[in-house]
């Protein structure tokens, strides 16, 4: 009875996420959540200077909060905590657009520039207005920097409003750099005359990434356009211009200065040159995706550059001056080194249920940056040593000028150039897909240039990427399609979906009838006889019911609408499809799933077969081969991409590269030709035997091995530039850019599955060799059949329909379940953003549910044959276990 | 069964045959197993060798290697104060080379002038007490935080109580090492770190590294203002050094060139910590002119100080220990200078009058007291030292002595920590450990009664409507995923589910195709069974557990097992369901370790989180692959 209870107790426990207010004898204490990234600048455990002086202003807040709330709330005796939100982060997914709309999201939201308009049009936002009204002028001069107003105070659900307020004040781009490094390479550090030349030359002098040595860091991650976007603004152009009579948003950045800012970063990325011991090198920057990584690399001096930021209040609170150096953004060759200009946000979840954890989570906003709580902050940084970092303006304000002078040179003047010459990051409406927009021609190019495979005509090509882009930004995002070109997506939806209905309708009627045994006829469910039956049936076709149909319809119902999470959504009946079927980038992610399945289908269905015959041939140490293969089985299925994702470094440090980079070309080679010739071999045995089209089907999957053989042997023949015998031996002559090249990215992201999935899936083929009866293996012995003959006239008819079992089931999930892995090895970068990836980040990155779920259904339609295949066959199977003793 | 005959085996076709079949298992076999080999030599890692991506971790096999990591070790990893200390350039831990010359004479002088005098603890500071970049527990702390279990007990609110600290838990806890360098630091004097100094104190000599404040002058002082380049050096000052290895820092102020003096002047007054400082005692009256200009009044300096003086001219001159408070502040605004209010008179420390007094200076004095001549010490010592000034104490060697004695015990603790580490880590998140076992008790158990319960029901009964059943089971698989994932998120969230088991739980409590493939199953067992349980008066229930299940085990025993590692491994959950940290299971936290983590940390969680599996395995194959369901045609 207990152990009962126990369960129905976890089962009912209530979640605890947001504030709420509690009473303590007379007492009120208001609690109080607050995101983590906010959490983490005013942690009290932790030591650093920085928190502590934030920590402190906490303290001097919940100080001040009784009488606060009592002379504006009127609430004796209030009491403040201030809690963390918990919730996990996954590197490279945002996560937290869907935690908000799930209403698991902390009474003060920390917001940026780039999802704020995500935030205040799905209606995550309360507004402000009302709050600040009290607000002094100084007040908001104090806090708000007068670029930073329109980010704030706009336009959204109800009229314009602010939405947030900043604290720390501005935060501005610059250029810091090691010190050190600096002086090893004989450089002179960058000042303020710094033009884009000066930076690529002292690249050109720093980066040495045989030696782990990089120049600067630039992220290949997703949205690496929001850095670009630093030398964009540079180049003079914009990437979107708002017209605040008209409320209307126009794109900005098809122009000839976006190109020079394109050819410049792509330089620093991926320009072919050649280092002091002869090899080949790409790029001076620093391309791993990893945050992590980087910082530690940057930490061990192994990057000289970063483009950072430096914040109004507190320069640079982590970094020493003796090693470390800023200076502002170099100079374009239009003049200009503006920069993209930030600042950190507060807001309130519009959802908070007391309100007077309202009330008081806006008095925590109003505080944290006032000037009281900035006096408490510069006190506490001053006594911790960090004085000479603080702005010389606070110093100033609260009495510590006779420390303005230990200030670094130029720090303070670093900072106002970085302000002044700067422009608010992207912030309006669709500012969130800007960066999927702006990625593309900085992927495409690299991915490009990484294979020697840029056109000669570099500006026309660029000028073409950018126009693109700016093709796709105007039609996807700001523009209404023209009336005439929706109706023609309306029409096209139209019969899409009338023939996806037929499809459907007949499809299960082909289903139906194949599962119908002979000769039924239909006789009621007979529920009395039965009841016993039904009972035992009900929990999994109640759950199947619950959490399978009962999803399907709703998630079906958003497909024709503008579905939003919180507030109303909108019908748009076909618009949706009609958008999705005309969408160019929809297609072609469906085009890179096709070879995305294609891989899986060569890489993990094949293998397993040929494992599990193999091993059933060795006379001895079979159980502990099969140990081995089942090895990399044991660890979590994202862990395994995570692992490889460390083996695929891009430099000849990475162990993949190590590997390869010994291997000869003669090795791929003949290894391609042994492939071929085992595919003769089967060819050749399926010929004799009048089975032609197996011939043909072996002879061309084997053309296609030698094929994928000879592609990893080319680098290293072409590269010693004379004859193709002398060059046998010669090894690549450059690592592998594993997750950033076109060629390679896909088949990296599968090769992790492949080595995970080899073992665990050869047992079920295993399983089926053992229940082959000897008598056939005896009787093909008398006809004289060979080895290969037994493969392909007992085993394979024996295990055909595992195989088409199989089969279908891994191509299915190739297509529905791809984006998990994908995503963490290449964020789709170099053409690996696969439709279910595809889907994942419209769903999850811009919370487009509606497209997002016509998407689903078009992919469903796709595969719906190869289901109906795959149910066909059940149909007609039994189910046996093999049994049997290992030793056999 | 193999499929080469038995007979005929020992024909040469058939050896080279399997020959064959042996390499090709072999060199798969390793494809497999390599990765595992570089995790766990990746689990030894420190952040020096990182990126070596090997086998065989480079300590294990190269001296040098172990002693880098050694050193990295010893200065907390801390590069810049390697840097200082030995007074070397070395752009890394990882380009150090072993010293050449490990016994210099100078050890034992160095050792007995450290014990001659009872030398404060703050002229040192401890190894292995802290490692920001990798992110593990070094030797040191972990020792501390024992030291602390024994004497406060294992409530970390004890420690918080006693030492006046607020750590959350027991794995935050954590010593910055002092760095009494700069003059903003200020000895940490709160109970926390005058317990960490008792337990310093009690360390191996081998384990400290002396501030040396020479290094510090030149590395972080000069250098940041001349550059690395000895000739923009010697350009401003008009010196002719080959390099800065030829700059000394004398005790007293130089009398050379005005430049040199000035910087001299500018490192002492501004720059070097206050502990490093002394004042000669002429010095004394103008320390009390000073206070006398301040505060006037004899009472008001006592009370500000909590003195009992009844003039100025009896006030000492501070010496070189730590000072806090008022008479801290005052006594750093006498060296700094300190301008008198309305009279504009600059109060301040003669220049002669200052001296530095830290470690590496007073070691030459005190070879200097003992041997009076140079020539006189390097005939005692065998040394060919030219200049007292040049004396470095030789710290880098004492630390290459240590290492060399104890080369055992550093391999087995950079062995041994990642996974210490670990194992604290997942110790102290217990819950994780409670709610993994829930929650994959609940998964295993949920398998193995709904869906045989539902094969039960469509196998034993003759339906009606058999096949309408199992295709509404089926047809799940047509649905795209994608469809349903939002809305059972949502429906969660309206049930007020999330957070609990129940949402990990009911959505997949029951699947279409295994109920497909155990009714398979069970039409497959004999029907003969169930006639004479029945004749036996047997009810339903007993009749589903007696024959079914227990004809069925290796089957369960699949599924129960494919249950398990599926609630085992599964962590994504995490990042929607339940979000709220009281219901993270082992892999959350694992992952979240892994997150914050340095990579030698991160493989030794992914091999430890590895090893239930594994074991299961192991030890469950033959189980396994008798329960393997295989179609096979009607």
């Amino acid at each position: 009875m207990f152990r009962w209870y126990l369960l129905i107790m976890l089962f009912c426990s209530t979640p605890s996420w947001a504030g709420y207010v509690e009473q303590d004898g007379d007492k009120t204490i208001i609690h109080i959540t607050v995101h983590d990234w906010l959490w983490e600048e005013l942690d009290p455990i932790r030591s650093e200077t920085g928190i502590r002086s934030n920590a402190e202003a906490v303290k001097a807040f919940k100080r001040a909060f009784p009488k606060l709330f009592k002379e504006r709330y009127g609430v004796d005796n209030a009491e403040v905590k201030i809690e963390k939100f918990s919730g996990i982060k996954i590197e490279g997914i945002e996560s937290d657009l869907l935690a908000i709309a799930g209403k698991m999201a902390p009474d003060i939201i920390y917001l940026n520039f780039r999802k704020s308009d995500t935030y205040i049009q799905q209606g995550f936002l309360y507004p402000l207005t009302d709050y600040a009204k009290d607000m002094t002028d100084e007040e908001r001069a104090f806090r708000v920097n007068p670029k930073i107003w329109p980010v704030i105070q706009r336009k959204g659900p109800g009229g314009e409003h602010l939405w947030a307020l900043p604290h720390g004040g501005a935060i501005g781009k610059v250029l810091i750099y090691r010190k050190d490094l600096f002086d090893e390479s004989g450089l002179t550090y960058p000042n303020e005359q710094w033009t884009w030349d000066d930076l690529y030359n002292a690249c050109v002098a720093l980066a040495d990434p045989g030696n782990g040595q990089y120049a600067i860091a630039l992220r290949n991650v997703k949205h690496e356009s929001w850095r670009w976007l630093d030398f964009l603004f540079a180049s003079g152009s914009r990437v979107l211009e708002y017209d605040k009579a008209s409320d209307h948003w126009d794109v900005a950045f098809d122009n000839p200065q976006t190109v020079t800012a394109l050819e410049y970063y792509v330089k620093l990325c991926t320009e072919p040159w050649v280092d002091s011991a002869g090899k080949k090198r790409r790029g001076y920057a620093y391309r791993d995706a990893s945050y992590v990584a980087a910082n530690q690399a940057w930490k061990n001096g192994k990057i000289a550059m970063l483009v950072g930021t430096i914040q109004e209040d507190v320069f640079a609170r982590t970094f020493d001056p003796t090693v470390v150096g800023l200076a502002p953004m170099p100079i374009s060759p239009a003049g200009e080194r503006t920069a993209s200009l930030n600042s950190k946000m507060l807001g309130l979840f519009s959802e908070i249920e007391e309100p007077m954890v309202r009330d008081a989570a806006w008095e925590f906003i109003r505080f944290y940056g006032s000037e009281e709580a900035v006096g408490v902050k510069t006190r506490i940084l001053v006594e911790g040593g960090l004085g000479r970092f603080v702005n010389p303006r606070y110093l100033e304000m609260y009495g510590y000028r006779e420390l303005i002078r230990f200030a670094p040179p130029g720090w303070a003047e670093t900072f106002a150039l970085s302000v002044e010459q700067s422009e608010p990051e992207p912030y309006g409406r669709f500012a969130n897909p800007v960066y999927d927009i702006l990625d593309k021609p900085i992927k495409e190019a690299n991915a490009l240039a990484i294979e020697d495979k840029l056109p000669e005509d570099r500006d026309a090509f660029y000028t073409g990427l950018i126009a693109e882009a700016a093709a796709v930004a105007r039609r996807e995002i700001l523009a209404e399609t023209p009336p005439a070109e929706m109706k023609k997506r309306r029409m096209t939806a139209a019969v899409f979906l009338a023939a996806l209905i037929t499809l459907f309708v007949f499809v299960f009627r082909r289903i139906i009838r194949d599962f119908t045994p002979p000769g039924i006829r239909h006789s009621g469910w007979q529920t009395k006889r039965f009841a016993k039956a039904y009972l035992l049936l009900l929990p999994a076709l109640l759950t199947i019911l619950l959490w399978q149909y009962i999803p399907l319809l709703q998630g079906s119902v958003m497909a024709f609408q503008d579905y939003r999470v919180m507030g109303e959504s909108r019908w748009v009946w076909l618009d949706n499809f009609g958008n999705v079927l005309w969408n160019a980038e929809w297609w072609a992610s469906v085009w890179n799933a096709i070879r995305y399945s294609f891989l899986i289908v060569v890489l993990t269905f094949i293998p397993p077969v040929i494992l599990a015959i193999l091993l059933q041939e060795v006379p001895h140490g079979k159980i502990l081969f099969r140990t081995i293969y089942y090895l990399p089985a044991v660890i979590t299925s994202l862990v395994v991409i995570l692992l490889w994702h460390s083996f695929y470094t891009s430099t000849e440090l990475g162990a993949l590269n190590r590997l390869t980079m010994q291997i000869p070309a003669w090795a791929y080679l003949s290894t391609g030709l042994l492939l071929v010739a085992t595919c003769i071999l089967f060819a050749h045995r399926l010929y004799k035997h009048d089975a032609v089209p197996g011939a043909g089907a072996f002879l061309i999957f084997g053309g296609l091995l030698f094929t994928a053989c000879w592609g990893l042997a080319a680098p290293a023949l072409e590269s010693t530039g004379k004859s193709f015998l002398s060059s046998l031996g010669a090894t690549a002559p450059e690592p592998y850019h594993w997750l950033e090249s076109h060629s390679t990215a896909m088949i990296a992201c599968v090769l992790p599955l492949f080595w995970a999935g080899i073992g665990p899936g050869c047992l079920i083929y295993l399983a089926a060799l053992k229940g082959i009866a000897e008598e056939l293996y005896e009787a093909a012995d008398m006809d004289g059949a060979t080895f290969v003959d037994k493969i392909l006239f007992i085993v394979f008819p024996i295990f055909k329909p595992l195989l088409i079992i199989n089969f279908v089931g891994i191509f299915i999930g190739a297509w529905f379940y791809a984006g998990a892995n994908i995503l963490a090895m290449t964020q789709g970068g170099a053409g690996t953003e696969v439709a279910g990836l595809h889907i994942f980040y419209q769903a999850f990155t811009f919370l487009k549910f509606g497209p997002a779920t016509a998407m689903a259904w078009i992919l469903g339609f796709m595969l719906i044959v190869f289901t109906m295949y795959q149910l066909r066959i059940l149909s007609r199977l039994e189910f046996k276990t093999t049994g049997g003793d290992e030793t056999r | 069964m193999p499929l080469i005959s038995r007979i005929g085996r020992k024909a040469p076709k058939t050896i080279a045959l399997i020959a064959i079949i042996y390499a090709l298992l072999i060199a798969g076999a390793i494809t497999m197993v390599f990765p595992f080999v570089l995790m766990i030599s990746g689990s030894t890692k420190s952040t020096l060798d990182e990126k070596e991506f090997v086998a065989v971790p480079g300590f294990l096999k190269q001296e040098t290697r172990l002693y880098q990591k050694h050193i990295e070790g010893m200065f907390n990893e801390r590069l810049d104060l390697m840097r200082t200390v030995y007074d070397v350039d070395a752009s890394g831990f990882d380009k150090l080379k072993l010293p050449s010359d490990p016994q210099t004479p100078l050890i034992e002088e160095w050792e007995r002038f450290i014990h001659d005098e009872l030398r404060p603890d703050y002229w040192y500071s401890l190894g292995y007490v802290f490692a920001p970049i990798s992110r593990t527990f070094p030797s040191s702390l972990r020792r501390y935080k024992q030291s602390l279990r024994e004497e406060f007990g294992d409530q970390i609110t004890e420690i918080n109580r006693n030492l006046e600290t607020d750590f959350l838990n027991w794995n935050v806890v954590e010593v910055r090492p002092e760095f009494y360098l700069p003059r903003r630091n200020s000895l940490l004097n709160t109970s926390w770190y005058t317990r960490y100094r008792l337990f310093k104190q009690q360390q191996d000599p081998s384990l400290r590294y002396y501030f040396n404040i020479e290094g510090y002058f030149k590395r972080n002082f000069l250098m940041a203002l001349y550059t690395r380049d000895i000739s923009t050096y010697n350009n401003a000052h008009g010196t002719e050094h080959t390099s800065y290895a030829d700059i000394v820092l004398t005790a007293h102020a130089p009398d050379g060139p005005d430049k040199v003096r000035e910087d001299w002047e500018n490192f002492v007054r501004e720059v070097l910590n206050l502990l490093w400082i002394q004042l000669e005692d002429p010095a004394q009256t103008d320390y009390q002119t000073f206070l006398e200009a301040k505060y006037q009044k004899i009472n008001a300096l006592n009370k500000n100080y909590g003195t009992t003086f009844s003039r100025f001219d009896q006030i000492p001159l501070l010496g070189n220990q730590p000072i806090e408070g008022l008479m801290g502040s005052d006594w750093n605004a006498f060296i700094k200078g300190w301008q008198e209010p309305g009279s504009n008179i600059l109060h301040q420390a003669d220049i002669d009058h200052l001296r530095i007094a830290s470690p590496d200076i007073l070691f030459r004095e005190y070879l200097q007291k003992r041997y009076g001549t140079v020539d006189q010490m390097n005939r005692n010592l065998g040394t060919t030292i030219r200049d007292f000034r040049t004396i470095q104490p030789p710290q880098q060697a004492i630390h290459y002595r240590a290492f060399q004695q104890n080369k055992g015990t550093i391999r087995n603790e950079f062995l041994r920590r990642n996974y210490i580490t670990v194992i604290e880590y997942v110790v102290l998140h217990g819950r994780g450990i409670i709610n993994t076992v829930i929650y994959c008790a609940l998964a295993v158990l949920v398998a193995l009664i709904v869906n045989p319960m539902a094969a039960y029901a469509l196998s034993r009964f003759k339906l009606p409507n058999t096949y309408k059943i199992l295709l509404f089971m089926l047809l799940t698989m047509a649905f795209p995923p994608m469809v349903t994932q939002i809305p059972v998120f949502l429906m969660l969230r309206k049930f007020e589910l999330l957070n609990t088991f129940a949402a990990l739980i009911l959505p997949g409590m029951a699947h279409g195709y295994s109920i497909f493939l155990l009714k398979g199953f069970f039409d497959s067992l004999p029907a003969e069974l169930y006639e004479s349980a029945q004749m036996d008066g047997a009810g339903e229930w007993t009749m589903f557990w007696t024959i079914t299940m227990s004809l069925s085990k290796p089957i369960l025993a699949v599924i129960a097992l494919t249950a398990f590692t599926n609630a085992y491994s599964n962590f994504m959950f995490a990042l929607l369901i339940c979000q709220n940290e009281k219901m993270w299971t082992l892999m959350v936290w694992l992952f979240q370790l892994q997150q914050k983590s340095g990579e030698g940390v991160m493989y030794a969680s992914l091999i430890i989180a590895a090893i239930p599996t594994f074991i299961i395995f192991v030890f469950c194959q033959n189980i396994i692959m008798r329960g393997i369901v295989v179609p096979v045609e009607k």
